[in-house]
């Protein structure tokens, strides 16, 4: 890997450009942009490359530039081939369309360009194949095959297993791979990975590999991953070159509270101000784009903002996010692009790439929990090169501003949180070598070779490759009895493997992919009687999931009760007048990055060294400084540590708070101020409540958000115990042992058994009805577990729970941590809770850590129940 | 657990002493096939339900068994696995007890086919015991044939014999989910209320993939069930738990 730290000469560059291609490019622009200035020449050279810029560059040219460069030079000679020269991979298929129409422009001006010359050029074709292309289009692609073909991941996966389009597939001289971090860290980058990897092992050449990436660390993980091994044997990774360009456009940040003081004002004027805080500033601006991070709030920010401003918004506003339909989401999309709307409101859906025309502020409305993430929204601003992107963040409580603060210093400072890779995910490796068996019959090595290729499997065991081949061809336990299909036979004398069934083709194309099916559930109104059928909203499974008959709970500002459901149905009474019984909370926020939980730890401490000893205008100045903040910001940031300081202590990166606190209803609470992260958090919560819940023979409810968690029990706890046990226990097998028995193992298994075809969802051309699809997934899970504890599937459901759910490898730190001293733990007893724990108590997600078996469970019910009876 | 003189709880069984009856609904032999078709699992719920049975019948030594409806998953088709299965299992009886009789359910349609392979079995689609009259609870069924009620309609005005006191149906398989908030946990049950003046009670189903309907939450299916919210509950698990009325749940 090295960072490219030269740029071309003007001169060498244009030498590289063939007439027809420099022409229209000067015709289009005054100079080359920074990223075309290092990584256009290395891409002519065939140099692998991963080129990392803030959105709004010219990426995509830079990238194309090039190879437009190559095919016109091969077409004007005559030399062009009806065969695939570059394949463009991107995230989305919206995405696609956008890279389409700005490929399909310059290749036709510079046709112009041509006849006008009169000179003769052959049609250069670029076409889009995704899950929206028609057959039709299809068969047009085999006859005219397309020279630049765009597509997505899944369709990659799709077209390798096609038999005639494949043949168009084996003389690949480009790849390239757009927004490439969002790919990497989840398990659409693992299988996309492996699709390139294959398409390299069917093609006689190595092609040039070019990735697009947003600013994002750690660049040399994330180049590794875009060219994967050479040789694994001698852990030699492709060559790879590395272009980032820090900033191509000015950022201007700000960060703003509604209120003076979040603790002296009440909910409702909070609010008020807000959205007269948001008109001010959309009014200010010609087009804004606000994120909210979840639907939820998306959809409340629109409503208000209706609401309380009748005649300024109704039509020059937009929602914007996941669970919108398609066309609603496209007739958002072109009517920012055209500029006819004054502000769309967004959850996350707006983060990548699509052209969204000129916006000249982004707002942040509460944290977006990461400075990649942050960096990367505001980026959406000022689109156009050399233009400044003007973000501004809104704070909505006391953390919130800590947290932003900290971030707008990151961001400055540029200090960037890194991302993790995901390997060796076993579901996403059954998928891709059924598909791979499914292509030709391989000898063994050769198929375990290409696998180990890739990045995110490079480390892969021979006896995990072994074991899912074990579990797709049948091997796993005896079968003689039943017919439970095996997908692939493998001779072992022969070493070889293939496919097995006329259908597999077909099974495996109606099931591919790895996003995993959202269960929803949709609420229908029962009663009142005028009401009756109509359609309220979706909710999550896991929510209808703690449901009771007469439970109260708010959907889209409003309140409903619970009354039966049925299949994937939800009924409601729609006129309720009680208060809610259920809290709603989101299971879609985003976690805070444990990066920058750490950089809000150490500013912590250093709060505590100053908060007792310095005057108030000292600390101010500091804060002003420190977090490049204004006055305002930096009082309510002081105020807030100093309430703290002056209740109890201010926990920090050396010192986790124990913060012991009954109820008045006897209820024990023990908070844990441990600001790592809700995925360090759940780690620590949930082994801390298992084993306390053991030893007290009683179950644990837990919440947990970013900056720690709280255990509670109706029993007292003994809290020397659980220091004991944060000291000395082994909490990763502890934890392990604990998640066998949780929902979110449940919800995770039928996901893993999904991408790994446990579960066909298409069989036959039908999908799965309802009703079998909801077929309880600890059902299938109890069966596999009397196979055996190590089958690979349920292996895989531990380690995505652990590594990417929650974040073993981070809890482990601080536990060593711990156990090092670096860390000290200070048990406190308060009356009331501490003003840092208050975000914990009301804005966690909370759970419950069963240890009782359900007998145990019914004699305790029955127990209280026994005396109401009598 | 004794509901009262006649009438018996044992596990998911109801057991009638005076007439040395043991009653049992809603086996659904084939399920695991019908679904492990999906699963690409072997599932051994047979194995399970045919040990169940043998020691209830080691245990209780009656001399008639009563299968109270839905022997059998797969509606209207008999597939290999049950047609064996369902034939072992009755091989099994016919040297426990002295006489089986098998109410039709609403999965059953077919299984005369099956049953002609096994003699003296009695197929009826009610049976009366002195003043119980058990049914498998799909549809109303009076002891007046011509008044007989199918699908899912409400019934029309019903004879009852005035000796029934106790009426037994399956089909609904009742579960009741307990506890607060998230700390709940779903079990099967028998229910104890009315139906026209009668005492009804309903089984719970013998197969154990999975609990039943949850009746905290869901409506029932039963034209025998409109407003259950008075029923008792009695809940099985390693004994039986009387839990009391279910709107108290």
């Amino acid at each position: 890997m090295e960072y490219l730290t030269k740029k071309s000469s003007k001169e060498n560059l244009i030498e590289t450009l063939d007439p027809l291609v420099k022409e229209w490019f000067f015709s289009k622009f005054r100079d080359f942009s920074e990223p075309q200035y290092y990584a256009v020449e290395q891409i002519h050279k065939r140099k692998n490359i991963l080129i990392s810029a803030p959105t709004g560059g010219t990426k995509t040219l830079t990238a194309f530039l090039s190879i437009i460069n190559y095919l016109i030079k091969l077409a004007k000679s005559e030399q062009l081939d009806d065969k695939v020269y570059c394949v463009y991979i991107s995230p989305l298929k919206a995405l696609n369309n956008d890279i389409f129409v700005n490929l399909e422009m310059p290749l036709k001006e510079i046709c112009e360009i041509a006849e006008k010359e009169k000179v003769k050029l052959k049609k250069i074709r670029v076409e889009v194949r995704t899950g929206d292309t028609t057959t039709q289009k299809k068969q047009k692609m085999l006859k005219n095959p397309p020279h630049i073909l765009i597509t997505t991941p899944e369709s990659l996966g799709i077209i390798l297993n096609s038999v005639k389009f494949n043949e168009l597939l084996k003389q690949v001289e480009f790849v390239i791979v757009d927004e490439i971090h969002s790919l990497a860290e989840n398990k659409r980058g693992t299988h996309l990975s492996l699709s390139i990897e294959r398409l390299q092992e069917q093609n006689i050449l190595e092609f040039t590999r070019i990735g697009l990436s947003a600013t994002i660390s750690p660049l040399d993980e994330i180049s590794k991953y875009l060219v994967g091994m050479k040789n694994y044997h001698l852990k030699e990774f492709r060559e790879c070159l590395i272009c980032e360009v820090l900033f191509d456009k000015k950022i201007e940040l700000s960060l703003k509270k509604p209120v003076k003081d979040f603790i002296e004002t009440d909910a409702d004027t909070i609010s008020k101000e807000l959205y007269d805080l948001l008109d001010d500033l959309i009014q200010k601006h010609k087009t804004t784009l606000i994120f909210t991070n979840t639907r939820s709030a998306t959809e409340r920010v629109v409503s208000h903002l209706k609401e309380r401003f009748p005649q300024k918004y109704e039509n020059l506003i937009g929602a914007h996010h996941s669970s919108l339909s398609k066309s609603h989401r496209f007739e958002i999309e072109s009517k920012l692009r055209e500029g006819k709307l004054k502000v769309v409101v967004c959850s996350t859906s707006l983060e990548l790439g699509i052209d969204i025309g000129n916006i000249d502020l982004v707002i942040l409305l509460t944290s977006p929990k990461s400075v990649a993430r942050a960096i990367q929204r505001i980026g959406r601003a000022g689109h156009r090169l050399h233009e400044t992107a003007r973000g501004c963040f809104i704070v909505m409580d006391y953390d919130d501003a800590v947290e932003c603060a900290i971030m707008v210093k990151n961001i400055i400072e540029r200090k960037i949180d890194r991302i993790k890779i995901p390997k060796n995910c076993l579901d996403v490796l059954s998928q891709q070598i059924y598909g791979m068996a499914i292509a030709k019959v391989w000898n063994i090595d050769e198929m375990y070779n290409t696998i180990k290729r890739s990045y995110t499997f490079s480390e892969l065991s021979k006896s995990d490759f072994l074991s899912v081949i074990s579990y797709l061809a049948g091997k796993y336990y005896g079968l003689e009895e039943r017919s439970v299909y095996a997908k692939i036979w493998y001779d072992e004398k022969e070493k070889t493997i293939g496919k097995r069934g006329k259908l597999a083709r077909m099974i495996y194309m109606m099931n591919i992919g790895t996003i995993p099916e959202e269960s929803f559930v949709e609420v229908v109104a029962a009663s009142p009687y005028e009401k009756r059928g109509e359609k309220i909203g979706q909710l999550d499974e896991s929510f209808l999931e703690r449901l009771k008959k007469g439970d109260v709970f708010v959907l889209g500002g409003s309140k409903y009760e619970f009354l039966y459901s049925r299949g994937m149905k939800v009924y409601v009474n729609a006129s309720v007048k009680r208060a809610p019984t259920i809290p709603s909370w989101f299971s879609e926020q985003l976690p805070l990055s444990f990066d920058t939980a750490l950089s809000i730890q150490e500013f912590r401490k250093i709060m505590a060294n100053m908060i007792d000893k310095d005057e108030k205008k000292k600390v101010i100045e500091f804060l002003k400084e420190y977090l490049y903040t204004n006055q305002e910001i930096a009082e309510l940031i002081y105020n807030y540590f100093k309430i703290q300081a002056d209740f109890c202590e201010i926990p920090h990166l050396n010192k986790i708070l124990i913060e012991h606190y009954t109820q008045n209803d006897g209820k024990h609470f023990i908070f844990f101020h441990t600001l790592f992260g809700r995925k360090v958090n759940d780690v620590l919560s949930r082994a801390i409540a298992y084993l306390t819940g053991i030893k007290s023979k009683s179950n644990i409810e837990i919440g947990i958000n970013d900056n720690g968690f709280f255990i509670a029990s109706c029993h007292k706890i003994n809290i020397d115990q659980i220091l004991n046990i944060v000291q000395n226990e082994d909490l990763e097998k502890i934890l392990k042992e604990a998640l066998e028995k949780t929902e979110v193992f449940n919800r995770r298994f039928r996901h893993c058994a999904s991408r790994s075809l446990m579960i066909i969802r298409n069989y036959k051309g039908r999908a799965k009805s309802v009703g079998k699809q909801q077929m309880k997934s600890g059902f299938l899970l109890g069966a596999v577990r009397k196979i055996s504890s190590d089958f690979p599937i349920l292996r895989e459901t531990r380690r995505e729970i652990l590594e990417d759910v929650m974040d073993m490898e981070n809890a482990k730190k601080v536990i060593s941590w711990i156990k090092e001293g670096k860390i000290k733990l200070k048990v406190v007893h308060t009356k009331v809770p501490s003003p840092f724990t208050h975000k914990i108590l009301t804005d966690s997600y909370v759970d419950l850590v069963k240890v009782q078996s359900k007998i145990e469970f019914l004699k305790r019910m029955y127990d209280k129940i026994k005396n109401e009876i009598k | 657990m004794k509901l009262n003189e006649d009438i018996e709880f044992i596990e998911k069984a109801i057991f009638l002493p005076k007439y040395k009856t043991i009653i049992i609904a809603d086996l659904h032999i084939g399920y695991e096939e019908a679904v492990s078709n999906m699963f690409n699992i072997p599932l051994k719920e047979f194995d399970k339900i045919f040990e169940e049975i043998k020691l209830i019948t080691k245990k209780l030594k009656p001399e008639r068994i009563i299968i109270n409806g839905d022997i059998k998953h797969e509606f209207g088709k008999i597939n290999k696995e049950e047609w064996n299965r369902v034939l072992e299992l009755l091989e099994f009886l016919k040297e426990e007890v002295k006489e089986i009789v098998i109410i039709e359910g609403n999965h059953d349609k077919v299984l005369k086919k099956i049953i002609r392979k096994v003699k003296e079995i009695k197929f009826e689609n009610k049976y009366i015991i002195g003043n119980i009259l058990i049914a498998h609870g799909d549809k109303i069924v009076s002891i007046d044939k011509t008044q007989e009620n199918r699908g899912f309609s409400r019934p029309r005005k019903q004879k009852f014999s005035r000796e029934i006191k106790t009426i037994i149906i399956g089909h609904e398989h009742p579960a009741v989910s307990i506890g607060n908030g998230i700390d709940k946990e779903k079990f099967k049950c028998f229910l104890v209320g009315n139906f026209k003046g009668k005492e009804l009670i309903v089984m719970p189903s013998f197969f154990s993939i999975n609990e039943g309907t949850d009746l905290t939450r869901e409506k029932t299916i039963s034209p025998f069930l409109k407003n259950i919210s008075n029923f008792d509950v009695y809940v099985v698990e390693d004994k039986i738990y009387h839990l009391g009325k279910i709107k108290n749940l």
